[in-house]
């Protein structure tokens, strides 16, 4: 049994070269003869089909078209071409929306909301409480939604979706806010959906929780599948995607006792970063007095690549105290963190010197890919986006340490108070 | 009809919310809704009343035509805007657009009634009773429903890709108020303008409107037949054009 069919859709944007919103803009434009555009296809030729009970991850780099395919299996944007069949009840939760209006409180919201789903009042009535509790908005009922902050409608709306007995669920991006907590109840809400049989798309650009819920995934790039299969093999593809659209960097292998300084660039950014290749990995490593490297609240550590096999088994993380740390891993993006691919490790304990702490089986699955590692010692949260690491690692004054040399007998840093930086695995 | 019926539950909840917010949540806030048309008449009584030889039920007159008139007014200048202002509902889920239209349309059908229910008594004080044929008022009400729907479709589609309908409408909806016999008495109108001045349907409703609820004139079957043509022809109109624009709808609002 299918619940979604979706065969050869196209989706084609007209974007006018003089945008027109009034009546008086478009008989001007008639007249000056600005009738010219330009065409973007936002998706083109896209088939696929998903099974009743499949858990189904879209995943894709921004722009690629992976909004606009959801919202046509939504049925709020129609195809130019091709047919979206859908057999069952759909609740979506779309750019972390469910067609909530704001001027309304969160009782009239939420009866509105089920109602659009065909549940009657009495049914309403009795999995109300659940959905706010599950929210945990139950004090802010009969406040309007301006005035609810982002966090708190997403939590809202997740849980009105979720409570609603659909037999198919849309997710777009339901990490991207909410807590840690919250984000834990939202998986594990997730997970109970697949128990019960029912249909999941799943969207984001967290790989490991698409490769954790999903068994199945497609990926697309440019509005066209590029390819559908196994979670684990796809995602793979995405990354080798990845590393190919950018492999216009040279990549030349940085000599022993290379520093730092030498490798940063006029702008702050580390010119390691797009050409050192390792083929193994390199252990990472954090001072456990964060104020004392670049006070930075997030220590860079280190860029590294697995090989085919995962080929990395831990990363090292040399203190100079024991107490907690945590370990955020990104994709390597130009250089840049591109994407949290698990969730922040926090509070791994270590002790005094070198630690080796696991790297995270499932990455180890998606092979050959060059990683950042991040290490702190602070409480800093807001680990989630890119930005904050981003920005805080362009600041950082990277002084001068010595780079280790491959032959792994570790390194020296040249300035006395701090303990640094990584050792070979 | 049969989607209306699925979807009866959206609907009500959607147009109980309209209510809701226009009444802010109180029975007085109908009570202040009502004092501005009220007034309005009130001073359009004194200024009136002695132009145009206007007889002893000018009050009835001048009440029934405003509250017939506030009901095309409010129930298409609102529906052009309930597309764009519930943008929500058209980008996030899949409803039947239509609704949105139709439930707004709704709770104005429902705050006329109210204005009307509450103009009965002084109809029967000004008049001293009330005629029977006020009991067709319902059906001709119905007839005037789908008009403001139709047009009320037209408008709301209309308005997501030419955001300056809202000023033209709003001028427009004021000329036709002084094109149709609400404060002044049909006779003004010369025998050689009276074929295009008729051409307005409103006119015909408000006849019809006053008939039933002042001089207990039964309403023609031609004139009947004008109306129902005029909704339908309003409501096809509207029908076409909002089936024909709303695929792009969550791309433009």
């Amino acid at each position: 049994m299918q619940s979604i069919i979706v065969e050869n859709i196209s989706k084609r944007y007209r974007i006018p070269h003089h945008k027109k919103t009034t009546l008086f803009q478009n008989v001007i434009g008639i007249i000056k003869r600005q009738l010219t555009y330009e065409e973007f296809w936002a998706l083109k030729d896209v088939s696929f089909e998903v099974k009743t009970g499949q858990a189904f991850g879209i995943i894709g780099r921004n722009g690629s078209g992976k909004s606009t395919l959801l919202k046509m299996l939504a049925r709020v944007l129609y195809p130019d071409s091709g047919s979206v069949i859908i057999n069952g009840k759909v609740a979506s939760f779309l750019e972390l929306g469910v067609g909530f209006q704001t001027e309304l409180t969160a009782q009239e919201n939420v009866y509105i909301y089920s109602s659009i789903l065909g549940i009657t009042r009495r049914q309403t009535n009795r999995i109300y409480e659940a959905i706010l509790e599950f929210a945990e908005l139950k004090k802010f009922e009969d406040m309007k939604l301006k005035n609810f902050s982002s966090g708190m409608l997403m939590r809202l709306a997740f849980s009105t979706a979720v409570h609603t007995n659909p037999d198919i669920m849309l997710i777009d991006e339901v990490l991207a806010v909410g807590d840690e907590l919250f984000q834990k109840k939202c998986m594990e809400k997730i997970h109970e959906f697949k128990k019960q049989d029912k249909t999941i798309i799943f969207v984001s650009h967290a790989l490991d929780v698409v490769n954790q819920v999903c068994e199945t995934a497609m990926l697309i790039d440019g509005g066209r599948v590029v390819s559908i299969g196994h979670t684990d093999e796809v995602v793979r593809n995405y990354l080798y995607m990845l590393d190919h659209q950018r492999s216009t960097h040279s990549s030349a292998p940085i000599a022993a006792g290379t520093r730092f300084t030498d490798l940063l660039q006029s702008d702050g950014n580390l010119a390691l970063m797009t050409s050192y290749q390792a083929e193994k990995i390199i252990g990472v490593a954090a001072d456990a007095d964060a104020d004392v490297l670049c006070s930075a609240d997030y220590l860079v550590l280190s860029r590294f690549r697995t090989d085919k096999t995962g080929g990395v088994n831990q990363i090292r993380i040399r203190c100079s105290s024991p107490g907690n740390v945590k370990l955020a891993l990104y994709t390597d993006y130009n250089g840049e963190p591109g994407m949290l691919l698990n969730a922040v490790q926090t509070g791994i304990p270590v002790a005094d010197g070198w630690n080796n702490i696991p790297f995270p089986q499932t990455l180890v699955s998606f092979g050959a890919h060059y990683w950042l590692a991040f290490c702190s010692d602070t409480d800093v949260v807001d680990a989630k986006t890119s930005s904050g690491f981003t920005r805080r690692f362009k600041q950082a004054s990277f002084n001068t340490f010595t780079f280790p040399n491959p032959a792994g007998s570790g390194f020296t840093a040249d300035t006395s108070h701090y303990d640094l930086i990584a050792g070979w695995g | 009809m049969i989607t209306a019926w699925k979807y009866r539950e959206l609907i009500r909840n959607l147009t109980l919310v309209d209510l809701k917010n226009r009444y802010q949540n109180t029975a007085l806030g109908f009570i202040w809704s009502l004092l501005s048309p009220l007034l309005l008449a009130l001073v359009l009584y004194f200024v009136f009343r002695y132009m145009w030889g206007q007889g002893p039920d000018f009050p009835a007159y001048l009440l029934v035509g405003m509250m017939a008139w506030r009901f095309f007014a409010n129930g298409t200048t609102s529906s052009l805007y309930s597309i764009v202002s519930k943008a929500s509902l058209v980008t996030k889920v899949s409803i039947p657009r239509k609704i949105i239209v139709l439930s707004n349309v709704l709770s104005n059908l429902i705050s006329s009634l109210l204005e009307f229910i509450v103009i009965i008594p002084i109809l029967f004080m000004v008049a001293g009773n009330l005629p029977t044929t006020i009991l067709l008022f319902p059906l001709v009400f119905l007839i005037y429903f789908w008009f403001v729907y139709g047009i009320g479709l037209f408008l709301a589609a209309l308005y997501v890709y030419l955001r300056d309908l809202n000023q033209i409408w709003e001028v427009l909806v004021n000329v036709l108020f002084f094109l149709s016999p609400i404060i002044y008495p049909l006779v003004q109108i010369s025998d050689k303008t009276m074929p295009y001045y008729l051409l307005n349907p409103m006119t015909e409703f408000i006849i019809i409107f006053r008939d039933l609820m002042i001089y207990g004139n039964m309403p023609s079957l031609y004139s009947l037949a004008i109306v129902g043509a005029a909704s339908l022809l309003a409501y096809i109109i509207g029908n076409f054009t909002f089936l024909k624009l709303q695929r792009r709808f969550a791309e433009e609002v």
